[in-house]
């Protein structure tokens, strides 16, 4: 009972001799029984025991304390050790209040007891005086609905969209592209299983090559989702945040198109397909690739001419060209995010932008994943084979210039495809350059081999420079690792471009109010403890928006993800501390400083213009309270009173 | 009094997260640094108001430590620390406008997994506050 007089009890540990070695523990307890409003004080050589526990229990009953202030340990330790312990005693646990006499103190000065003891009591004076001010702070429950947004269906959205349908949560899914899969889509075979990039089984299935976007995600009942869609907003909290999806038009209704691609047959317009990276050409109306899903046609509104030759043949009428955006408003209790990664674009190296034949390991990619068996891959400026091809590692990766980081799956792409074409063509004279060779997953260090036995030439130095004549072929400087240069021609080169954010992470970071880490990425609260949340509760992330990951670690994190997401949904509700930031209405001028420092957005204007603090969101930072002008707003466990009764109790004299 | 004799007392708000953790740390690893250091822990450096700290010089402190995560996204609040950076700039013109001096002010960036630094900060601000001696300006006579 917090308004009653404060009797407090004071319990001071010796902790064996941690404690009572450097700090007299009895002319400790002396002088804090002696101090203002303690009306028992006791010394124990364990507080933390059983015996230890019992003591104050029974202390606080006897006694009739309603303080407890526990000299022992740091509370980093044993703060919600002694926390229950009031609990259990019928006391409000944040009436206790712990003197951390033994890491800040009789540990400091091992060998000084006068000074340990000292000090002690400074600790032990600004705790007792803090206790007074202490009040009892409750819980309260929020439900947690039973719904996830992911954003992103790539090959980590899809798996955290397919596993938290598996439990039985519904899931909305967004997609900005008119097609889902995102880049493994484009990537032909994946190591380290080469199987199709586009047909990778989900865990849940049988491991049949089913293909896992249309028939798991699309037909999935508990799943819906949405192409060609953007998140436009986020508000709320974990379990009830709200969100706003702005979807474009697709102008052709999914449910009505039966793919029978008479529309793309009659559509006059040609534009570079962007799925082939320019490598082939699609129409206005189109699908990308033919096992592209949704299976339904997409029109471009920004190449069609509305010439109305599609809407004319489609035998179901499924084709609008005047669709406008729609606004889809979501409510969801957690959120999934899961936005990939983009290929840097090395505009500038390495004649990259300037010379046709310098592409990047996409590019190639699509045209492994073209080309016929025995087709040579050619050059993009004649169409001609490549006989000789040079590979570079470490473009933007690994670089103070572009990005510091490694991108960690390029050596594996570099290798995937290199054993491809040597196998497909012994005679091929390819080379890679490279830094260091980095393969450290399991079964990976076989395509390194591989690659040696099949001849791939690898030469370890920092290329200088790519030149090319007109009709000649290109020339390379090398510094050589080992001392000295050389010069190689190359008919084809390609750059193991880094992975970066994609384009849209900072502007989501900023509608999610999401930390990124300095190199771009979404940050994760711990990079080992809790390496799939974020600094918001309910939101997490997987995949290459945290940073660059082939797809193995992509699904275990995702797989993660549906498991940190499920557990606020399967529980249905949080508990949430009120020991957060609270307005005293009377007192607000409805300044709204506080609501613009909260680095969560916690705080909200009320119909009256009066501040005030969503609990759920808030975590007790405090730093709202040092912007209001009014003091109208405070923090409950350490409000300035509470502060202030510490600091003139640790400096007060003996 | 005697200069030699002057024992300062130092108010130095820890940060729950990074500070408090770092010192904690220098006393598991038996790390020892000036006594006249005395910790208050706050849930953030963002949350250490003007107000605690001028209350601390009129309690007695002859110096004032705030000490939060580090820079560069190493706080556990966001930015907290870039708030109560700004402020302890703001704070150090001020006392020095009042005779206090703002030298007898600073904050320092540390993360828990740092009690050397802890340990190295508080001991040249324990030296520079022996040095500078007591408060010039008496705030409590009334």
């Amino acid at each position: 009972m917090s308004s009653r007089e404060p009797r407090i009890g004071v319990f001071v540990c010796h902790c064996g001799l941690n404690i009572a070695k450097s700090v007299d523990v009895k002319a400790l307890r002396e002088y804090a029984s002696k101090l203002h409003g303690v009306v028992y004080a006791i010394d124990y050589e364990f507080m933390c025991s059983e015996t230890g526990q019992r003591l104050i229990k029974e202390s606080i009953k006897n006694h009739g304390l309603n303080r407890v202030v526990v000299a022992s340990c740091s509370p980093k330790l044993h703060e919600l050790t002694f926390r229950r312990v009031l609990s259990e005693a019928g006391l409000n646990p944040f009436l206790l209040e712990m003197a951390n006499i033994r890491e800040q103190c009789s540990w400091a000065y091992l060998f000084e007891p006068a000074k340990a003891t000292e000090k002690a009591r400074h600790i032990v004076c600004a705790s007792v005086g803090r206790s007074r001010f202490l009040e009892e702070i409750g819980d309260k429950e929020e439900p947690v609905k039973p719904s996830t947004l992911v954003v992103g269906a790539g090959v980590a959205g899809i798996h955290a969209a397919l596993g938290l349908a598996d439990i039985g949560f519904q899931v909305h899914i967004i997609e900005k592209n008119p097609f889902i899969g995102g880049i493994v889509a484009k990537l032909g075979n994946v190591f380290p299983t080469e199987d199709c990039g586009i047909c990778i089984a989900p865990y849940s299935s049988e491991m049949h090559r089913k293909c896992l976007y249309k028939q798991q995600l699309i037909n999935n009942p508990l799943i819906k989702l949405y192409t060609l869609s953007k998140l436009k907003s986020l508000s709320g909290y974990v379990g009830n945040f709200k969100a706003r999806v702005v979807q474009a038009p697709r102008r052709i209704d999914e449910r009505l198109c039966i793919g029978c691609s008479k529309c793309t047959a009659v559509c006059p317009v040609e534009v570079p397909n962007e799925y082939d990276l320019g490598l082939s050409k699609r129409k206005a109306v189109y699908v990308p690739f033919l096992q592209a899903a949704p299976h339904a046609y997409v029109i471009d509104g920004e190449t069609c001419t509305k010439c109305r030759k599609c809407v004319e043949v489609c035998p179901t009428n499924a084709i609008s060209l005047e669709q406008n955006p729609s606004t889809i408003d979501l409510e969801v209790g957690t959120v999934v995010v899961a936005v990939g990664f983009e290929e840097f674009e090395p505009l500038g190296l390495f004649g990259f932008g300037k010379n046709k034949d310098v592409i990047t390991q996409l590019k190639l990619a699509r045209m492994i994943d073209k080309k016929s068996g025995g087709e040579e891959i050619w050059k993009p400026s004649d169409g001609k084979p490549a006989q000789r091809i040079v590979m570079i590692q470490c473009v933007g990766s690994r670089d103070k210039g572009t990005h510091a980081y490694c991108s960690k799956i390029c050596c594996m792409i570099a290798l995937k495809h290199a054993r491809t074409l040597k196998k497909a063509d012994p005679d091929l004279d390819l080379t890679i350059c490279y830094k260091d060779v980095r393969l450290p997953g399991r079964n990976y260090e076989r395509y390194y081999t591989d690659c040696q036995e099949l001849g791939v030439k690898f030469l370890w130095g920092d290329v200088t420079k790519v030149e090319g004549d007109a009709d000649g072929p290109l020339r390379l400087d090398v510094d050589l690792a080992t001392g000295g240069s050389t010069q190689l021609d190359a008919d084809l080169v390609v750059l193991s471009s880094a992975l970066t954010p994609s384009n849209d992470t900072l502007e989501l970071s900023r509608i999610l109010n999401l930390t990124l880490s300095p190199d771009g990425f979404f940050m994760e609260q711990h990079p080992k403890l809790a390496p799939i949340d974020t600094n918001i509760d309910g939101i997490y992330i997987c995949g290459a928006c945290q940073g660059p990951k082939d797809i193995p670690e992509t699904i275990d994190q995702a797989i993660g993800a549906v498991a940190r997401a499920a557990i606020p949904m399967i529980a249905g509700k949080i508990k949430i501390d009120l020991a957060k930031a609270i307005v005293d209405e009377d007192l607000c001028i409805g300044c709204a400083n506080c609501a613009a420092v909260c680095p969560y957005n916690a705080i909200e204007m009320a119909p009256r213009g009066t501040a005030r603090v969503i609990e759920a969101v808030c975590k007790g930072c405090g730093t709202c309270v040092v912007e209001c002008p009014a003091s109208a707003i405070q923090l409950r466990h350490f409000s300035d009173r509470q502060v202030l009764a510490a600091v003139e109790g640790i400096l007060a004299e003996d | 009094m005697d200069k030699a004799a002057f024992e300062p007392k130092i108010v130095a708000y820890c940060c729950w997260w990074c500070a408090y953790g770092a010192a904690d740390l220098a006393g598991i690893s038996k790390l020892t640094y000036p006594a006249s250091v005395r910790i208050v822990r706050v849930p953030c450096s963002g949350r250490v108001d003007p107000l605690h700290v001028l209350s601390a010089f009129k309690a007695g402190a002859h110096g004032v430590i705030v000490a939060g995560c580090l820079k560069d996204g190493g706080c556990h609040y966001v930015d907290g620390n870039m708030k109560a950076e700004k402020r302890v700039k703001a704070l150090k013109k001020a006392l020095d406008s009042v005779g206090i001096g703002g030298d007898r002010l600073e904050m320092y960036f540390l993360s828990a997994g740092m009690p050397d630094k802890f340990v190295e900060y508080t001991t040249e601000f324990a030296r520079r506050i022996e040095r500078l001696g007591p408060v010039g300006l008496e705030m409590n006579r009334e």
